[in-house]
Formats: structure tokens, sequence, C-alpha cells
């Protein structure tokens, strides 16, 4: 791994209880995607809400860099919208009285000609295949339509951290293999790291550089896709 | 509005409005910003919060009205400082009519913007935090207009509420024909003064205009589940 991959990873080390779940974990994601993987309830979707600052933990910290998001020691907590996190949740949660081009503009920087914020949602859309929505309300996308907005919403805040929370769920098998492609290639783009939460082998095989396999709020094994999916599957 | 003002019948009713515009417009400023505070913000005190702005809709009107003159009547610092800055007293004014009204819409206000804001989609705030928004920011572009609907029903029922206010008003305001005289007050002195006739005319536009807005209310109420 390069200095430079070195200089943009995401270090994380969150402890917090949530009922019977005692989250408990530390691990470094570097550029290009790292899926957390478990069962339901494992805490993966509470651990994501800790490092976007949607969830303040019990304790721990969370840097990017240099630049520490959070340390509950040092009473440090960056607030959500300061972080510049893209963060597609399982459900798209599409702003409904905006349209799509609206929807993915509503994050990009105010100090950017309105005319250039403009343009670039719609190559945005377009790099989503969903350009002809841009003048359409959400309430009539479909739920593969409607998801789309939203990655092309999340992406267009130029972010230093993805964080994916089961976005496919909704979708079949096809859609969601298309897309976990297209997330793949995006995020190589940006050389940031991306955490995506998933319980499926297949889209975890799909996206992951990286697989932590999250257990009753414990990284229990982490290695390579194929170290880690193939010996759960056997198993 | 000179013609209103020489009617007997059209001139309390046009204070009425009046009084009740006003109010409604410093009770939903209030009122929806007291409701976003309830609603996303937990805090020490919350519910004595909710209670205390809530209280007016369970408290009898002369004791509400009692409370409203030791709050801000002359001797009161409120009303003191207002005297002091504006020349002019609270109590015993139209400013206190549009203060007992605008007291007795909070409630109404209050409660159904509240129950509007809690119910939008409960990811569309976070979405929009995650988009580099500040709570405030989230609050206006996003939670406020997606609950536009339910906040304006909201308004709807405090205009209805602080257009026929009654036992608040008389003990703050007064009941002064042209100045603090609202309609709800006029129809009690025709009654007594045996003018049914003059009641009935009143009678008639508050019960129009009151079922006016409730209807409205309701309409936009039911238009808002529908999204």
């Amino acid at each position: 791994m390069s200095t430079d991959a070195e200089a943009r990873s995401l270090t994380v080390s969150v402890d917090h209880r949530v009922g019977d779940v005692a989250i408990s974990v530390s691990f470094t994601a570097k550029p290009g995607i790292t899926v957390l993987f478990g069962p339901s309830g494992s805490g993966k979707s509470t651990l994501l809400a800790a490092v976007s600052g949607l969830l303040a933990p019990d304790s721990g910290t969370v840097r990017l860099a240099d630049t520490t998001w959070l340390d509950t020691k040092r009473g440090v907590s960056m607030p959500v919208h300061r972080r510049r996190v893209a963060f597609v949740f399982q459900s798209p949660a599409l702003f409904p009285h905006m349209t799509a081009l609206e929807n993915v503009m509503y994050g990009m920087s105010k100090n950017v000609p309105h005319d250039t914020n403009v343009e670039r949602a719609k190559k945005l859309l377009a790099t989503w295949d969903v350009a002809a929505l841009a003048a359409r309300m959400p309430s009539r996308f479909s739920g593969g339509e409607a998801q789309r907005v939203a990655l092309a919403r999340a992406f267009a805040t130029s972010p230093d951290v993805v964080l994916m929370d089961e976005p496919f769920s909704a979708l079949d098998d096809v859609r969601r293999r298309a897309l976990a492609k297209r997330v793949k290639e995006v995020v190589e783009e940006l050389r940031v790291p991306a955490i995506f939460v998933t319980h499926s082998v297949r889209e975890a095989e799909t996206v992951g550089d990286h697989v932590l396999l999250l257990e009753n709020g414990k990284i229990t094994r982490e290695g390579t896709p194929s170290e880690i999916l193939t010996n759960l599957v056997a198993e | 509005m000179s013609n209103l003002s020489a009617s007997p019948f059209l001139s309390p009713l046009a204070l009425s409005i009046e009084i009740a515009v006003m109010a409604t417009l410093i009770a939903g400023v209030v009122g929806v910003a007291v409701a976003s505070l309830l609603a996303n913000v937990r805090f020490f005190g919350r519910d004595a919060l909710d209670a205390l702005f809530c209280g007016p809709l369970v408290l009898p009107p002369t004791v509400l009205g009692y409370y409203l003159l030791v709050a801000f009547g002359r001797h009161s610092f409120i009303g003191g400082v207002y005297e002091h800055v504006t020349g002019n007293s609270i109590v015993f004014t139209r400013t206190g009519a549009v203060l007992a009204a605008a007291v007795g819409a909070l409630p109404l206000i209050v409660k159904f913007s509240r129950a509007a804001l809690e119910s939008v989609d409960p990811l569309l705030v976070p979405a929009a935090r995650t988009l580099g928004a500040s709570p405030l920011r989230a609050l206006l572009t996003i939670q406020i207009p997606v609950a536009a609907r339910g906040i304006a029903a909201a308004v709807m029922l405090g205009f209805a509420r602080s257009l026929g206010d009654f036992g608040a008003t008389l003990m703050v305001a007064g009941d002064m024909p042209g100045e603090t005289q609202t309609a709800s007050l006029a129809i009690f002195d025709a009654i007594q003064a045996n003018e049914e006739g003059k009641a009935v005319v009143m009678i008639v536009l508050l019960t129009t205009i009151a079922f006016a807005s409730l209807y409205l209310a309701n309409k936009l109420i039911a238009r808002g589940h529908e999204r």
C-alpha cells in the first residue's frame, strides 16, 4: 500500500453498547472498499452511524489521516456536517419536495457558481443512468431509480469517506450486482476509504477489497474477500 | 376599513380578524420554533417546556388571563420595559388582546406542528446532515418544508382558536368598543343587552370563518398524510 493510501486511511476504535450488544471494535479502512460483513444485529449499522457522527458512541476515536473526527477522552467530536462523508442509507431517503437534480445539488458547495453545480449534478445523474429523471419528483421513482439518485447525491459532495449501509438490499440480484460494480469503480476513482455494510456474501465478494467479519459487536476475522468469505461459505 | 369600523356588526369582527392575524403570526413563529426544539432536541426540562406551552389548552381562561396580567401588567418586568420603550401599556390595549389570542393559539400550533415535524421520515434529516447541512439548515430546508402541510394546518387551527378567544382577552385587554372589543366580546355584550339580532350576525360570520379554517386545516392534514 502506498504512502498516499496510508495518509488517507480512516482509523476507527469505538466502544458502544446497544441493548444486549456491546460493540468494541478497532480497525483501519484504507482507500478502497472495506466490507463490514455480519449477521443482523451484530452492530454494523450502529458502527457506521458512529463513524459518520450521527451517533455519539460511549467512547472511542475516529481519525481520518491526521484529522481527529472523534476523541471522547479529549472531548473532541466534529459535527456530522463537517466530516465530509457520503452516506448511502438502506432506503434512498430522497428529499420528497425536491426534484432529482435538486436532491443531487443539495450537498454541493455554495461557493461554486450555480450553473457549474447544475452541470455537475446532471453528469452525476448520467453516471448513475438516471439523467432522464433530473426534473422529476422522487415519489414517481422505482426503488432502483431512487437508489441511483441517492448514490449520485451522496457522491456529489466530493466526500473524504464513503459509508454505505446495505444500500442495495431492496433491489433484485441483477440490479444489485450492476450497482455494486459501479460503486466499486467510483470509489476506486475517488481513492477514498469506503465502508460497505452487507450480509450478502455475493455482494461482499463483488465490492470488497478487504472484509471485516463482525459478530456480536466484535471483529472476529479480517482479510481479503477470498480469505474470509470462502471459509465462511465452506463452514 | 372606515366603513367596517362604522358598522356595529362588522367593527368587532374586523378587529377580531386583525387581532387573530397578528396573534397567529406571532404564535406561528414562536410555536413552530418551540415545536422544532421539542421534536428534535433531547434536553433536561423538555417535558416541562411542553407542558408550559400547552398549558393554555387546559387552564381556565380566567386563570390564564390572570397569569398574563401578572407577567405582562404595568408592574411586571416585561410590562415595565415595554411601557418604558413604547410609552404604552401591554394590558388593556390592542397589544394585550393580540397577546391573549396568541397565547391561546400557541398550544394548538405547538402540538400539531410537533406531530407534523416528528412524522417526517427519520432518515431525511440525517441524510441532509451527512450532505453538509447544519442542524438549522436541515430544519429549514428539509424538515419544515416536508412537514409544511401539517404545520399550515396547525397554524389554521391556531387562527381559528385566536379568532374566538374570550376569557383571556377580557381579562388582559378589557372590552373597549373600537379598541379591544372583539366579536366574541361584542356577542356577549349584545346578548346581555337583549340585542340578539346584532349578536346573530356576528355568530353566523364567526361560525363560517371558524368552520372554513377547520375545513382547510383538515384538508391540509389529509393531503399531508397522502404524501
